[in-house]
């Protein structure tokens, strides 16, 4: 049962229309969002991650063929970092206001101002992440609904294709088809995205079966809607909710897989930056004690699938009366 | 549920306390590789792990010279040829036996010869899926097509090889470890299972075979009844799987492995600077190039491709990416080599003439976009404009001896060739079989990393064995052709006087660099760390070293 | 309910001939080919063709798959490309090694995923509850290379508590009969292998148990405030029932069943999520051998291992359906 369901119910007797019950949900929402710190902290980390990946590539307009710089190989931090390193290690400590600005995340082994990439890369990696979860949710919603409301031979191919998909080893599957389609970002996020279908599809068959028997869906049957437009009109927006939970889950998902096709080459392609493929460039530094290269990304990447991850729980809690409790 | 938690971390705790050092066993050589071996029929395999293992093992008639890449006599005593260079007689040595008791004579050399070139020898089994690659590729072919004629045992350890045409690199290849001698009895007793986990090798060297667990390690064990003297004290080999990079490293500071290859090029000062391990390097003989592919109209101008040689800082690329004892390269045969080393040509960095040039060839506003010409039926290239792409710089997507981190690599290429004003893009084109594949069929349409570890120290398999081809321009060498190169590298094959083929290769070198055919980025000697218990490693160029040479403390 | 079983089962079979055929198109859609793999940079035309037809890759398409199937169908699964050894022989020493490793994940994951999941339902939206999830997450937010990496470099390196090369010490012996290292040192009563096969599992159990057990923490913590909103629940507090009797008698019971479905399904992904954790920690499973067999083009590892690792997963699959078919008549109708 999902809320608007319930309100429904109660409509003839509170005689409410409907953009009021819409609105007092989603203030009822809100309301119950703002008082979890999860749902906080999650929202802000999101709301600062999606800031900052707009903003950076308006600002600055970044270069990376011509970023190269061998001579500041491995250029540990400076400024603050660099300053509040300084004043851990036995070194000869320098006054803030001196220490230079140039590296403030220090420098990777090209010589390129890490702070910069990581700028880039978090607007690459978020893009990939709603690419990848935009993709999967049109294409597993499209299915999934046809599959839960057609019912039938299309059901039957449709959710044995799905089956496919899921038992086929979801990294190798993405590998395979990036070697097929050849390596660059586009290709990686596609293949990611294919393996990301089936989840969506059942998610939302299982929506559109417990649907499709409720009272005002047999009654907008009866006075002769088409399947279609039941399922457009009725379906969807009653799925929505748990589609927008799972979707925000995949995001992190889809950041972390996209780092593994990076971290075996397969992802974006040099010299632009991503941030799993900086991460796995990181690797080699990590022995030699060149903290710097693998913590920003990596710091980053926690951050904000972290962000999604905990929005998307928040959001479940809010949005499924099954969990409300007596709060 | 607290009680099981109690428990469960109690257990974990206990067993963290429990896990005692293991007590070293003081000969135990281990070694970690980055992977598993493929067979142990050194035959068969061209991987350098399975050839590491079966070097501990087995033999050849001839060897090279410590850490040279000079031939001395090994299972053969002694050679002679005759004036024409196609009769080769060899005198074994006597009292010699294989891992299992058979007897080494001039039967079981002729045996193996015969195994190697005949196809319907019993046990070649070319049907069962066994490939004889570096038979094929060193002597030419099979049956007829091979180069090796006839193999007689005239005595009981003599053995005459006849040739169809005189070669160069006879010796040098006989002293491959493809060409190790096997038990005959071991052989025609496992047929298509020699060489695999269960059977292994055997063969004449000091370590015979024990044991094979797949993905986790090969032991081989000392052979008491070796003929010759051992003069480390290696009593046991435990040659380990250990993929990743940065593992094996730790596997090395945590005292589980004795010594691996190639450490990443950021941890070698560490390793110097601690006092339980050491570096040693083992000589280069090896070359990184970046190669034209000569279907980019705009890459058949040599003013282009000079202006490209000169934008390059070979000298800053080794210096960020490689170790200490690496050197940028001018020539693609390496200074190493015995002959054929062209010391007189060189390959300058110089920015501005390379604007220069480029604008003298018609591109004052920069490259970025170039033209892609046809190719006809008979793999020659055409005319016509097929197709215009942006200018491509296609990487290695894998770390080898002459190439340590080919995207970072490509990353400074790409930045120098946009300061003379050439955009280029970077691709790898997928992983790496996808890359040699394309380049194999001349599809890596720009220019592309690649390069060459030599197998046998002789240039025929160096230099020779890229440009010899007169007849048609090689799509795997990106349709390059230069006849004047070609016809000199085939001329020096066919001879045996090392002065008259030095001059020929330097020559061959010289032209080939006079229209920067090619550029040559750099040779690179592979780093190899040890544990400071490990003395007396003698390196090989071609990564043949032997554990037998090995102390351990 | 044998009906439900019946057809259940009969929808399996597509799904198998499924993932059998899109192996075996993708792989020969990828570029390049075990020939080229072999030869490296030494490949020519010639001795690619030679190759090639050596490995029966110029038959027809359709043809080279009626071959495959048909030596499956009889318990063949064929010999590897690059060195010519028996697949059913690999697969022996190294399928034990992936299910030893995916097992002691995804217990480890429960023992202490389903506490920490009940612990957060039952103090929901307290800091501890924030704290617990986020704990619980930041495993899935640390790619698995990285936390490898940096647990080596703590437990094994500086620390030199744990082992990390391997599944047990070259020195120790130990008699295989399951190829379960734990359970066959148990049933030899060979102590000191399973110590110390115990310990070379605790480092790559963790690196592979992160991503579970969040999902295991959170639906644990769901499923549990899903179940403590109900009326009987209500009810049994209202009868004066203390709080822990309540909360493990009642609830978590009437909880199990979804959580029970993700511990099932993830131990399936597990078998074959194993790449990574396996190539950090040396591990001799197969995970990394079909990412390398991938990489080698090596057709006949990657068809057979892959379709499976895939048989297992529908197998899990099933089983799964049809419990939750015992607990919920209604599903069989469906």
């Amino acid at each position: 049962m999902s809320t608007i369901t319930q309100i429904k119910s109660s409509e003839p007797v509170k005689r409410l229309n409907r953009d009021n019950v819409r609105l007092e949900m989603l203030r009822d929402i809100l309301r119950r969002l703002w008082r979890n710190p999860s749902a906080r902290i999650g929202g802000f980390l999101a709301v600062a991650s999606i800031t900052i990946a707009i903003i950076v590539p308006l600002l600055d307009n970044y270069d990376a063929v011509r970023d190269n710089n061998l001579s500041a190989r491995y250029q540990p931090p400076d400024c603050l970092v660099g300053w509040l390193t300084s004043q851990l290690n036995d070194v000869e400590k320098q006054p803030l206001s001196e220490m230079s600005c140039q590296y403030p995340f220090g420098a990777d082994k090209n010589g390129r101002d890490i702070m910069r990439r990581v700028g880039h890369g978090l607007s690459v990696s978020l893009s990939v992440g709603f690419f990848v979860v935009g993709i999967s949710l049109t294409i597993g919603v499209a299915i999934g609904l046809a599959a839960g409301f057609l019912s039938g031979w299309v059901e039957s191919v449709s959710m044995r294709s799905m089956d496919v998909i899921l038992a086929f080893p979801s990294l190798l599957l993405a590998i395979a088809l990036v070697t097929v389609a050849g390596a660059s970002l586009t290709n990686g996020m596609i293949a990611i995205a294919i393996t990301q279908i089936p989840t969506f599809a059942r998610l939302s068959r299982s929506m559109a079966i417990s649907i499709r028997n409720t009272e005002y869906v047999m009654a907008a049957r009866s006075v002769g809607a088409g399947g279609f437009s039941i399922m457009i009109s009725h379906v969807l927006p009653n799925s929505l909710a748990p589609l927008i939970v799972q979707a925000t889950l995949m995001l992190g998902t889809a950041v972390i897989t996209t780092a593994a096709l990076g971290f075996l080459g397969l992802g974006q392609q040099p010299p632009w930056p991503e941030l799993g493929k900086m991460l796995a460039e990181s690797q080699p530094a990590l022995a030699s004690g060149k903290w710097w290269v693998m913590l920003f990304p990596g710091l980053t990447i926690i951050l904000i699938v972290l962000g999604f991850n905990l929005l998307g729980d928040a959001l479940r809690d809010a949005l499924d009366p099954r969990l409300r409790g007596s709060d | 549920m607290r009680r099981v938690l109690t428990y469960f971390s109690l257990a974990m705790v206990a067993l963290i306390v429990a896990v005692a050092p293991a007590a070293a066993q003081d000969t135990t050589f281990r070694w970690g590789a980055f992977g598993n071996p493929v067979q142990l029929d050194p035959a068969l395999v061209t991987d350098g792990i399975s050839l590491n293992v079966t070097n501990q093992g087995c033999e050849a008639l001839a060897s090279f010279v410590g850490s040279t890449t000079e031939v001395e006599p090994w299972l053969a005593e002694s050679w002679q040829v005759s004036d024409d260079g196609l009769t080769w007689t060899f005198k074994l040595r006597e009292g010699i036996t294989f891992h299992d008791g058979t007897p080494f004579n001039a039967e079981a050399v002729k045996w193996n010869f015969d195994r190697w070139r005949l196809s319907d020898h019993p046990q070649h089994l070319d049907e069962e899926g066994q490939v004889y690659e570096y038979y094929e590729a060193q002597f030419g072919g099979f049956d007829d097509a091979s180069l090796i004629t006839d193999v007689q045992a005239t005595g009981e350890y003599e053995v005459v090889i006849t040739l169809s045409q005189p070669m160069g690199a006879f010796l040098n290849n006989l002293a491959m470890s493809n060409f190790q001698i096997a038990s005959p009895t071991a052989v025609e007793a496992a047929g298509a299972a020699y060489g695999t986990p269960e059977v292994g090798y055997v063969c004449t060297g000091p370590f015979k075979f024990v044991e094979w667990v797949p993905d986790v390690q090969v032991v081989m064990e000392r052979y008491e009844g070796y003929w010759a003297e051992i003069p480390g004290n290696v009593t046991r080999i435990e040659y380990k799987a250990i993929p990743d990079n940065a593992a094996r490293f730790a596997a090395l500071q945590a005292g589980e492995i004795d010594g691996f290859e190639q450490p990443n090029v950021e941890d070698i000062p560490t390793i110097e600077a601690s006092d339980n391990m050491y570096i040693v390097y083992r000589p280069s003989f090896n070359t990184f190039y970046l190669a034209f592919n000569y279907r980019i109209q705009e890459f058949r101008d040599p003013l282009v491709r000079q202006a490209i040689s000169l934008a390059i800082n070979r000298e800053a690329i080794v210096d960020a990416f490689y170790n200490e004892e690496a050197m940028p390269a001018n020539t693609m045969n390496p200074p190493t080599i015995a002959i054929g080393f062209n010391p007189d040509v060189k390959t300058p960095y110089d920015p501005e003439q390379a604007k220069e040039l480029l604008a003298q060839a018609g591109f004052p506003d920069g490259l970025s976009q170039v033209n892609v010409l046809g190719v006809d039926e008979n793999g020659n290239i055409t005319d016509e404009v097929v197709d215009t792409i942006p200018v491509r710089l296609y990487y290695m997507p894998v770390v080898r001896p002459y190439n340590p981190d080919g995207e970072a690599i490509a990353n400074a290429m790409a930045a120098d060739l946009a300061a003379v004003g050439i955009t280029a893009e970077l691709t790898s084109a997928g992983d790496w079989s996808t890359y040699l594949s394309e380049r194999s069929r001349g599809n890596l349409l720009g220019l592309y990393q690649l390069g060459w570890t030599g197998d046998n120290g002789d240039p025929d398999n160096f230099i020779g064995y890229f440009f010899h081809d007169v007849n048609r321009p090689l799509p795997r060498e990106g349709f390059y052709q230069n006849e004047e190169v070609a016809k000199r590298l085939q001329e020096a094959r066919a001879l045996t006087d090392p002065a008259t083929r030095d001059a020929l290769y330097k020559e061959a070198e010289a032209i080939h660099a006079a229209g920067a055919d090619r550029i040559y980025i750099a040779h690179g000697p592979v780093p190899l760390a040890f544990s400071s218990r490990v003395s007396g490693w003698v390196p090989s160029p071609f990564g043949k070293e032997l554990y037998k040479y090995v102390t351990l403390g | 309910m044998s009906k439900y079983i019946i057809r259940r089962a009969l929808e399996s079979i597509p799904v198998i001939i499924g993932v059998s055929i899109l192996v075996f198109m993708l792989l020969r859609l990828i570029p390049g080919d075990p020939a080229i793999a072999i030869l490296g940079e030494r490949a020519t035309p010639e001795n690619i063709a030679a190759i090639r037809e050596r490995l029966g890759l110029n038959k027809p398409l359709p043809e080279q798959y009626i071959i495959w199937i048909g030596n499956l169908l009889q318990g063949d699964l064929g010999n590897t490309v690059r060195g010519n050894i028996p697949i059913a022989n690999e697969l022996r020493s190294r399928f034990p090694a992936t299910i030893e490793l995916s097992l002691v994940a995804i217990t480890l994951a429960t023992v202490i995923g389903v506490p920490m999941g009940i612990f957060s339902a039952v103090r929901r939206n307290s800091p501890v509850d924030t704290a617990t999830m986020f704990g619980a997450l930041l495993g899935v937010s640390v790619p698995i290379f990285v936390l490898g990496l940096l647990l080596i470099y703590l437990f094994g390196v500086q620390l030199k508590l744990l082992p990390f090369i391997g599944r047990i010490d070259s020195g120790i012996k130990l008699e295989t009969r399951t190829g379960l290292f734990v359970i066959d040192s148990i049933l030899t009563g060979n102590w000191e292998a399973l110590q110390n096969t115990l310990s070379h599992l605790i480092l790559p159990a963790i690196t592979l148990f992160t991503v579970p057990l969040a999902i295991i923490a959170r639906i644990t913590r769901s499923s549990m405030l899903e179940v403590l909103n109900q009326d009987y629940i209500r009810t049994a507090r209202a009868k004066g029932l203390g709080e822990r009797p309540v909360i493990f008698s009642h609830a978590l019971r009437n909880a199990l069943l979804p959580i029970v479905t993700i511990i099932g399904l993830q131990l399936g992904t597990l078998l074959s999520g194993a790449v990574l954790t396996e190539t950090i920690y040396s591990w001799p499973g197969i995970g990394k051998w079909l990412f390398d067999s991938i990489i080698a083009r090596d057709y006949p590892i990657v068809q057979s291992v892959t379709l499976i690792v895939s048989l297992i997963y529908v197998i899990i699959n099933f089983t799964v359906d049809i419990l939750y078919a015992l607990v919920d008549p209604r599903i069989r109708v469906a």
